[in-house]
This record gives structure tokens, sequence and C-alpha cells, in this order.
């Protein structure tokens, strides 16, 4: 009570202020101020009614419902296998490209591991078979050796190209020698034999000779032959293609194609002999019966 | 006529709690109701809170848009003038405390070559409502702005607009016991400081 008291002054005289009035145009400036809000509201949509929750994140964005939520692992391990091809598939490939027994195989279109083919072929295969086995598989060689051969007989064919070229150059009467050469040939045989130069008759010797083991031509042995016979010439040979680089480039071009001629018709040449010879020996085996 | 007539007659006669409530279902005649039946009570409650006429209309204004853009948030637990009251509180506050970041200097200080000495409005009842009042009333308004917030409005709230205790504790959602010694503390500051008043004036 005492206390009430001690503040009953103060308030009475708080009680006693006077009231204070609103204006006159205190309704209309209150008109004024709702037209106004009704006017932001419409044109911005009652901003005040946006709650946080509508506010999404991207988080929310990709997963719209709830029960999405079991595509957060899947995705997961869909990135991280998508990284792995994309980081493995280059170094799987720059481990492929430096060998070249892989490039062979590239070209064949097989994907193998990176062993060596002779490894996988001659597995349980005896040494003295091994040339029956390859024999064996002549047919398929041609086709993986046809893209290797531009490697490999290039440097034949280089190397007959210019042992033709240098007598011819060192001497211009090669190029007599060599129409007599066709001229007794043409005689000879009667047949419209191609023009054949001295390399060109010993391949058809070491072919007579190997005819019997390998009814087809391998042009793997008939470089080796060439090679092996032609082996202190080919010193000179390169002697001499320093020093006529740039005319034997020019040449080289021309007489490739006059190459592949002649090993066309060498083939042909010592087809022609084989079937001559089996003639002769059928009809040997025919005057036997007879008897 | 006689139609708008019990119209008018009916909306009157409702309490402010059916007044809201037929405002929320569209009648905007019963909010032009509410706004005769609060609009002196507002602007004096805020003139007291604030000191200046001004900003006290102001205030009264946009609690009234807050409350036409918000008619739907009320609910009948509580009552109208305490939820309405809440309104006003919370807009002043705002209105103080953005007022507060301002930093306020004198004109005149502002321009020390000048010899005018700039009049600003004045922080205390106006020249219109100083003829009704005393020098006294204006003392005790000084006295009153000199207070803190928080004493403030619960001695405005129980001695000048005459509301219950719990009443205001519901409007500044505090416990009834402290809005019972925040409100005596208040008036002995008050008290305090209409002392100092009376002594620097009679000095």
């Amino acid at each position: 009570m005492s206390e009430q008291e001690e503040y009953i002054e103060i308030r009475n005289k708080l009680k006693n202020l006077p009231a204070v009035k609103a204006s006159e145009n205190f309704e209309n400036l209150l008109k004024q101020k709702i037209n106004i809000a009704e006017a932001e509201i419409q044109t911005a949509g009652e901003p005040q009614m946006i709650s946080p929750e509508k506010k999404k994140n991207l988080f929310d964005k990709i997963f719209v419902r709830k029960t999405n939520y079991w595509l957060i692992p899947a995705l997961g391990t869909v990135v991280v296998v998508f990284i792995f091809f994309i980081i493995y598939n280059p170094y799987r490939k720059t481990e492929l490209v430096p060998s070249s027994t892989t490039t062979q195989r590239l070209t064949d279109g097989e994907v193998k591991p990176p062993a060596p083919k002779t490894e996988t072929l001659n597995e349980g295969v005896p040494p003295s078979e091994l040339k029956s086995s390859n024999q064996d598989l002549s047919p398929t060689k041609p086709e993986v050796t046809k893209e290797s051969e531009p490697v490999t007989r290039e440097k034949a064919d280089i190397e007959r190209i210019v042992t033709k070229s240098v007598p011819e150059l060192v001497s211009p009467k090669s190029e007599t020698i060599k129409q007599e050469a066709q001229f007794d040939k043409m005689d000879k045989s009667g047949n419209d034999a191609p023009v054949l130069n001295e390399q060109e008759k010993i391949e058809m010797k070491t072919v007579d000779e190997s005819k019997s083991e390998a009814p087809a031509i391998d042009q793997k042995k008939e470089d080796v032959n060439i090679r092996g016979g032609r082996s202190t010439e080919n010193q000179v040979i390169i002697d001499g293609r320093e020093k006529d680089a740039t005319k034997k480039d020019k040449k080289i071009s021309e007489k490739k194609s006059e190459t592949k001629k002649t090993n066309k018709a060498v083939s042909d040449s010592a087809n022609t002999v084989i079937k001559q010879l089996e003639k002769i020996r059928d009809t040997i085996l025919e005057k036997e019966k007879n008897k | 006529m006689l139609k708008v007539s019990t119209q008018h007659k009916d909306i009157k006669n409702l309490s402010d709690e059916e007044l809201i409530i037929e405002f929320q279902n569209g009648l905007v005649e019963a909010f032009n109701e509410i706004v005769c039946r609060y609009k002196d009570k507002l602007v004096n409650f805020l003139f007291r809170y604030t000191g200046n006429r001004e900003d006290a209309e102001d205030l009264a204004q946009d609690t009234f848009v807050k409350l036409y853009r918000s008619k739907h948030l009320y609910k009948e637990i509580a009552k109208f003038s305490t939820w309405f009251y809440t309104i006003a509180i919370n807009t002043a506050k705002t209105d103080s405390r953005r007022k507060s970041r301002y930093n306020s200097i004198s004109l005149s200080e502002y321009d020390p070559e000048e010899d005018k000495d700039y009049e600003l409005t004045a922080n205390v009842i106006s020249p219109e409502d100083s003829a009704n009042a005393s020098l006294e009333h204006i003392y005790i308004q000084k006295a009153i702005d000199s207070l803190d917030d928080y004493f403030k409005e619960v001695i405005i709230l129980r001695d000048v607009q005459d509301l219950e205790y719990d009443e205001i504790a519901q409007i500044t959602g505090l416990p009834l016991g402290t809005v019972k010694s925040r409100i005596n503390r208040g008036r002995e500051k008050l008290k305090k400081s209409l002392n100092k008043i009376y002594n620097n004036k009679k000095s």
C-alpha cells in the first residue's frame, strides 16, 4: 500500500494528461496508404506471404519429392563410373600405342593383351612342325602381312630398285643387255614373258628350288634369298645411294610399279613352270601305267 | 436508407472481436468502425511513446495498414485490443530503432557561419496542443521521453491507457510479475526525472 501511495501522485498526473486526438485528415491519409498497399500487393503478389520453406535450393530442385532421395547413391556411383572411364580409357590407349606387336593387332581389329604373338601361337607346338603350322596359317598371314608388308616390302623393294638402278646408272649398256635377255626369252619360251633382269633370273632359280616345299610363293622367302645373295653388293649400293639420293627417290617411285609387275610376272612364270612339270610327271606316270 | 441505418447500427453494436471477424469475412465497414474506435487511443498512445505528433499519426496509420493486410492472422484466443496494441508497439519499436541508426545534428551547427537558429519540430506537444496543455504536462512528457523504452511502454499502457496488468503482460509478452515490477521501477524513475526537471526550471 505504501508503494502504491507513493506513486498515486504520479499516476494521477499521468491520467490527467490531455488526450491527443487524431487529425481530421487521418482517415483520408489512411485510405491513401491502404490503396498504395493494395497496389503493391497486386503487382508484387504479397511478398509477405512467401514462406522460407518455398525457397528451394539446388538440391531440392533436383529431388523434388522426398521419395527421390534414394537417387543420391545411384547418381554418385554413376559419376564415379563415368570419371573412371574417362580417366582409364585414355590411360589404356596410351599403353596400347607404343608397342609394335600391338599395332599389328590393332590393324587386325582384334583387341588382345600386349603379349608376343609367337607365344600364343606356338604353345605346345614342336619346332619341327612350326613350318607346317606356318604354312597352315599362310592363308591368314597375307591378311596380317599385307599391312605389315609395306614396312618390310618397301625396304626390299627399295633395295631391288637400287640394285637395278645402280648398274643402270653406272653402265648405260645395261639396258641393251636387258633387251637382249628379253629377246632370248622370247625365242626360247615363246611365251609373252615380261622383261626379267638378272635378279629376276636368280629369283626364278630360288623359286624352282623351293617349289616342292611351298606351292605358294612367300614374299618373305624371296626377300631373304635376295638379301643373302646380295650382301656384298648392298654395301656398294648404300654407297651409291648416298651419292645419288635425289635422283633415286624419283626413280624409286617409278620403279615400285615396275617391281610390282615383275613380282607378279615371276609368280606367274613360276606357276607356269610348275604346271608344266606337273604335266610332265603325269605323262610319265601314265606311260608307266600303260606299260 | 433504413437498411443502411440498420447496418450502421448493427456494426456499432458489435464488439471489437465481432468486427474483426466481420472484416475477415469481407465487410469493409467493419474495418472503418475499428478505425473510428481506435484511432484516437492509438494516436494518444503513440504520441506519449514517441513524443512527436506527426510521428504518432504516421505510426498509427501504419498500424492500421498492417491490420488491414494481416486481418487473417487474428484469432479469437486473445482480445482484439491486445492484438492491436501488440502491432502498434512493434511498429513503434521498429521505427525507433530505425531512427536511432541515424545521428541527428542541429542545423545551426551544420551552418556555423550563419546566425540563424533553425528550430526543429518540437519533440514535445505541438503548438496546437500547447493551448490545452499546461507546462506541467510538458514536463511530464519530457520525463516520459527520458525513460527507457521497456519502462515507457508499460507505464503508458498502465497509467495512460489504463489497461489491466494481464493485458499488458500479453501485449509485451512478459510475465505478470515482471510487468508489475517494471511498472513500479518506471514510476520511480519518472518521479526522479520530474523532480530534476522541476529543480532545473526553478534554478
